[in-house]
């Protein structure tokens, strides 16, 4: 007669197996080593998997700021669109990530501000990012070179707070 | 001869589907944007842009000092009918009351009615991110702001 294995066996119980005091299985090569389920971890690491990429998914435009430059918050903000970034921190300025001079900055944005239109007819904006415990003088660069350039639009990045 | 017992059962062994989905868990981690971006739009003069008409439609002007007290005045339509600016002092910390002000200009608006526009004017060393407050106060009440460079504190 074939004598069942340890795991076919009805007497077999992973935590039973693990007794070391009243052992409830007579087989002398019982497993020391309970076994694990782990079928229920599966399931909550496949939900947060699947929750992660939902959300990595649904966000708008992205648009990279520096560590160290906090942004404020804002309720009534809209969503972001990216077109031309204008980043300032610490009194240095960065147009699309690179780093300009002051005195460059209305140049600089003429000059894309001409590509944008050859583009299409729709003007452009200036999104513009900056620390909120900075001074406001340190946008007025910002707004003067705009302003020269024919930006009529400013896009004050924001931190979205719900209400 | 005794028949080969054949097992009916199979082990399915999960440690690779536990270490797939943890590299998985751990890189969506890393790139996961946890703060939601938005943007608050500004308008601003370009050139010269001259008014269709001779009369000017109300607006409001709003200045900021570096003291953390916000004057609310009126332009334009609103000189002529003699309406007083509303000032808002700081609070003991030196900031913005920004209740107090979105309360004052809510009844500010209640009462004299049409306002459009308006003009956020900050002094020089007012921080950034009470401007945006500001602005941010004034969109809720669906007006289009625009934005001034900042003033020093005697141009003020």
């Amino acid at each position: 007669m074939m004598k069942p294995t340890f795991l076919q066996s009805e007497k077999y119980s992973p935590l039973a197996s693990c007794q070391s005091l009243n052992p409830q299985v007579n087989n002398k090569a019982a497993k020391k080593a309970g076994g694990l389920i782990i079928t229920s971890l599966v399931d909550a690491f496949s939900i947060l998997v699947i929750y992660l990429l939902f959300g990595s998914s649904l966000n708008g435009e992205e648009i990279s700021s520096n560590i160290g430059v906090k942004i404020p918050k804002a309720f009534f903000s809209q969503l972001i669109e990216q077109d031309v970034t204008l980043k300032v921190q610490n009194n240095r300025y960065f147009l699309n990530e690179k780093p300009v001079q002051k005195n460059q900055i209305a140049e600089q944005l003429r000059v894309l501000y001409k590509n944008r239109a050859v583009k299409d007819d729709k003007g452009g904006f200036l999104v513009v990012i900056a620390d909120q415990d900075r001074p406001a003088e340190e946008i007025n660069p910002i707004l003067i070179a705009a302003s020269e350039a024919g930006y009529s639009q400013l896009k004050m990045a924001v931190e979205h707070e719900g209400e | 001869m005794s028949a080969k017992h054949k097992e009916l059962d199979f082990e399915i062994n999960l440690m690779p589907v536990l270490s797939i989905m943890s590299i998985c868990i751990c890189y969506l981690l890393s790139i996961a944007v946890w703060n939601r971006m938005g943007m608050i739009t500004v308008q601003q003069a370009i050139g010269d842009v001259l008014p269709v008409s001779g009369v000017n439609a109300d607006s409001l002007l709003v200045k900021l000092h570096k003291s953390g007290s916000v004057i609310i005045e009126f332009r334009d339509g609103y000189n002529k009918r003699d309406v007083a600016p509303v000032k808002i002092a700081a609070d003991s910390s030196g900031k913005v009351k920004f209740d107090l002000f979105k309360d004052s200009l809510g009844k500010l608006l209640n009462s004299t009615g049409t306002a459009k526009t308006v003009l956020v004017m900050p002094e020089n060393t007012v921080p950034y991110g009470q401007t945006i407050r500001v602005m941010d106060i004034l969109k809720s009440y669906q007006l289009n702001v625009g934005l001034a460079p900042s003033v020093s504190e005697e141009a003020l």
